[in-house]
């Protein structure tokens, strides 16, 4: 019973927050946070119950079907554990947060209440047993990310980007119903337990067109090439929108379900070769766009593209246990970076780079916060992202897949150079603004010290030092992976290269002076460009698709005004027609029988008064008419 | 003449009678005709008194009518005098006071 | 010697009987009032006749005195009260000419049917002449009642006459 108290808090706190929010101002914010609380405390339950080894299910029939009845349920196990521990304590934070970031905000209570929906949707999505509730799921957070990216709907940048969002993530969805589609019409069961058995018996074309249906949601989900275009837009929302969705959990549900269905994809090898090179070119692709930016937000928007990279490279080179270890880190980091950008963004008003600058002495504990998160995301041990980056990079060398890693190295190098770029940028430097900053409110201050001691140390439950636990727990449940061993050389490798671009980048950027010589800025110019056009993907895609579509709404526009409604036209022009008829029948035929009748009537009193005329003789040849005709009838009867 | 011819000869001045009261325009002409048929219905009881009569009650009944027509005469010239001198005619179609 | 007067009877019989018809004719359609009063006289006259040939001499008598002698007198000076000898060019006979013409037609071919349709030969015989003082004995014995009453009738018309047409005299 615990498992449905977990995702149905947060979904009452919606609906009491959409209700009666706008009379509670304030305390909104507390509805969302204690639901959210609950959730917290059915986490550790759950983490208490599994840990002791019990398994936990709860399941009802929703309908009838053809041959079995369809049954929905709620599960857990370690897999499930990580992920609601992730959700429910970084939603907690990041809604204490938004209490000092929103404190402005006239919709208070309805930003609360589209956050209560969210995480309801992400609890039941990671506690779904089967696909039906997943696929239930997967649309409700695609729709309270619609409605967070838009918030502020007045901005007309923030609704387009709304819109993009949810279409994009649309057309990867339509790729997840037919894998799931096609799941159900070859084994008629859309059970995550019977997925094991289900690798086994299918063939294997089969499977690989299912899991390419089901990669092709993650694709959209988790803002991989070529979907990944909604993703840097989606910032036009709330920083702690932005924080909560776009960085720790919603697109991660893009690479919880494929580690999820990981039997089926670990059976189809030609999938996971697409997964990986999916996944790497993803990771190098964004970093590179990372380096250019100048809003904070965008460079933190494409280091999850490249981040969310590195875990589909990892579930391609066949490791699902690496992929979640570095969801669960990552989750920690990107929202502490998040936050700590939404701080900034809070006291100075602005979201450019080049317009801040030697925030250090002003915001010191945004500061340090932020210095921890930029360690962790660059590997430089022994934070957080070193461990698990790590992991990934030792596990694409064991398994036999050198470019991938190598690629997936010197991504890592471009990881550092660009996050110790923005770090430089924001704190280091001479201040380039003219207003006067201060640091931010407690109430958001605490939830970024939580966070950086969260990414300091939750790296060390998966390694060497404690035995690799996470990993071993989480393979111990359904998807047996061998952890390799350590190798301390490519540790080494990647942290003196990380080391090495933050040197670089903290030099380059403390000052903004241009260091290259022209010659040189004349071949490089060109390649600069491309790149801070995010290699003109969106462009492409505005020509090849968006204006053909565009053009045939036009032409049905056409079809429908045209065909249609002149067929309407003249149905409503015959009814008239016959209308005009039936009324011309009724005030002839109907009204002249009643009319007719009245007229009769009178006919025939002012004819028989006509027999009265007052002259006897007229009378006595009636009556003797009367006789006569009586006298014939009796003589002849 | 065969008894059938009295009845024929009666009916003839009856229905002629008749022809005069449902036709004539004059009041007085009206009355002439009842006359007529009152004659002709004296005519059939004596040619019925001659079959059946052996104590002459035909000829008195005949008497008796006579002496109604009489005063029906009177009574009626009366009516038509009194009637002229209020609407100064005596044409039946101006008394057409019972008109509806 | 008197003649042999009973071969003209049968003679005498038609004669009347179709003078009356032709007289009765003259009255209802005749366009002088007066013509048709004298017409109506003879019609009456010749229906004496016709009592004589059946041997009832008495009511023949008695139909020329009252009829003729009184009745039609009253109607020639109601004629002379009223409209005098009139103009000729009135129409004497109103709209209904037509059908009262074929109604009274009609009534006449019914009557001539039931008539004809009887024997009236085998019925009876014709009755031996009945004298005038047995028609005296029956009208005081037989029919008493009627006879008074008779007399009480005609006190009673003539007060009645004379109530309707006296000319009322104001009261001074």
């Amino acid at each position: 019973m615990a498992l449905l108290l977990i995702p149905l808090a947060p979904a009452l706190a919606f609906v009491v927050l959409l209700l009666v929010g706008r009379r509670l101002h304030r305390a909104s914010a507390w509805v969302a946070i204690g639901a959210m609380g609950i959730a917290i405390a059915g986490s550790l339950v759950v983490w208490r119950a599994l840990l002791a080894g019990e398994t936990l299910a709860w399941r009802f029939v929703w309908a009838m079907g053809d041959h079995a009845p369809l049954v929905l349920g709620l599960q857990a196990d370690p897999l499930t554990a990580v992920m609601l521990s992730v959700v429910s304590l970084i939603g907690t934070l990041i809604l204490i947060y938004s209490v000092g970031y929103m404190a402005e905000e006239a919709r208070f209570s309805r930003f609360f209440a589209y956050m209560s929906l969210f995480c309801a949707a992400m609890l039941g999505l990671v506690l779904a047993d089967g696909f039906v509730l997943l696929f239930l799921c997967w649309e409700l957070v695609g729709l309270g990310s619609y409605l967070l990216i838009s918030f502020w709907f007045e901005k007309p940048e923030a609704a387009l980007a709304g819109k993009k969002a949810f279409i994009t993530t649309r057309i990867g969805d339509t790729g997840l119903l037919l894998g799931i589609l096609a799941l159900y019409w070859t084994t008629g069961t859309l059970h995550f337990e019977a997925l094991p058995e289900v690798a086994a018996t299918v063939s294997p074309l089969l499977l690989t067109a299912i899991t390419l249906g089901i990669f092709a949601g993650a694709v959209g989900k988790s803002a991989q090439l070529p979907l990944h275009v909604w993703l840097p837009d989606a910032m036009e929302g709330p920083t702690p929108v932005s924080a909560l969705i776009h960085a720790a959990t919603m697109v991660a549900a893009g690479v919880y379900l494929v580690a999820r269905t990981f039997p089926l994809f670990a059976a189809a090898p030609q999938t996971l070769a697409v997964v990986g090179i999916v996944g790497t070119a993803t990771a190098f692709f964004a970093a590179t766009i990372a380096c250019v930016m100048t809003d904070i937000k965008r460079v933190l928007a494409y280091s999850t593209i490249s981040q969310l990279g590195f875990m589909m490279a990892a579930l391609g080179v066949g490791s699902s246990v690496a992929s979640i270890f570095h969801l669960t880190t990552h989750a920690w980091f990107k929202a502490l970076l998040f936050l700590g950008a939404g701080s900034v963004i809070h006291a100075l008003h602005t979201q450019e780079l080049l317009a801040m600058g030697g925030l250090r002495r002003t915001m010191p504990l945004t500061c340090l916060t932020m210095l921890v998160g930029t360690l962790a995301i660059s590997g430089i041990p022994p934070f957080s992202g070193f461990w698990s980056k790590d992991e990934i990079l030792v596990t694409a060398f064991a398994l036999h897949h050198p470019l991938i890693g190598s690629a997936l190295v010197v991504t890592s190098v471009l990881t550092a150079f660009y996050m110790m770029r923005l770090f430089t940028l924001t704190f280091l430097g001479t201040p380039r603004s003219a207003a006067h900053p201060h640091e931010s409110p407690r109430v958001m201050t605490g939830p970024l010290v939580l966070l950086a001691i969260g990414a300091a140390g939750v790296g060390l439950v998966g390694s060497p030092l404690m035995h690799h636990g996470l990993q071993s727990w989480l393979s111990s449940a359904h998807a047996p992976q061998n952890t390799p061993a350590v190798s301390w050389g490519l540790a080494g490798l990647t942290t003196v290269g990380a080391l090495g671009a933050l040197l670089v980048a903290g030099a380059r950027y403390t000052t903004l002076t241009p260091r290259l010589s022209p010659a040189l800025w004349r071949w490089w110019q060109p390649v600069y460009a491309m790149v801070a056009h995010k290699y003109a993907v969106d462009e492409l895609y505005e020509e090849a698709l968006v204006r053909p579509l565009r053009a045939m709404t036009q032409w049905l526009y056409q079809v429908d005004q045209r065909v249609i409604d002149r067929l309407v036209d003249h149905s409503g022009l015959a009814s008239l027609r016959l209308s005009r008829w039936k009324e011309r029948f009724d005030r002839y035929v109907v009204d002249g029988l009643v009319n007719g009748l009245a007229v009769a009537i009178r006919w025939c009193g002012r004819t028989g008064r006509l027999v009265q005329s007052g002259f006897v003789q007229h009378y006595l040849l009636i009556a003797l008419t009367g006789a006569l005709c009586m006298a014939l009838y009796v003589l002849w009867t | 003449m065969p008894l059938a011819a009295w009845f024929i000869t009666s009916a003839t001045l009856f229905c002629l009678g008749l022809y005069g009261v449902l036709t004539r325009r004059n009041a007085v002409a009206i009355l002439m005709a009842i006359e007529l048929m009152l004659n002709a219905a004296n005519l059939n009881v004596v040619a019925t008194a001659r079959l059946l009569d052996a104590r002459g009650e035909g000829q008195v009944v005949a008497l008796f009518i006579i002496a109604l027509a009489a005063c029906e005469a009177v009574v009626g010239l009366a009516i038509i005098l009194t009637v002229y001198r209020q609407a100064k005619s005596i044409w039946a179609d101006d008394l057409h006071l019972l008109k509806g | 010697m008197t003649p042999d007067l009973t071969q003209w009877l049968p003679w005498v019989n038609y004669g009347c009987a179709v003078l009356a018809v032709v007289a009765g004719l003259r009255v209802v359609t005749g366009r002088q009032l007066f013509h048709s009063a004298l017409a109506l006289g003879l019609s009456l006259l010749s229906v004496a006749g016709l009592y004589f040939v059946v041997a009832a001499d008495f009511l023949a008598v008695a139909q020329i005195l009252i009829y003729v002698g009184a009745i039609l007198t009253l109607i020639a000076f109601a004629i002379m009260l009223t409209t005098g000898f009139g103009d000729p060019t009135i129409p004497q006979a109103n709209r209904q000419r037509l059908p009262a013409a074929l109604i009274t037609l009609a009534v006449w071919i019914l009557l001539v049917r039931v008539t004809v349709a009887i024997p009236w030969d085998q019925l009876a015989a014709p009755q031996p002449r009945v004298p005038v003082a047995t028609v005296g004995r029956t009208l005081v014995t037989s029919y008493l009642l009627p006879f008074e009453l008779i007399s009480i009738l005609f006190v009673a018309c003539l007060i009645g006459a004379i109530a309707i047409s006296a000319q009322r005299r104001p009261m001074s």
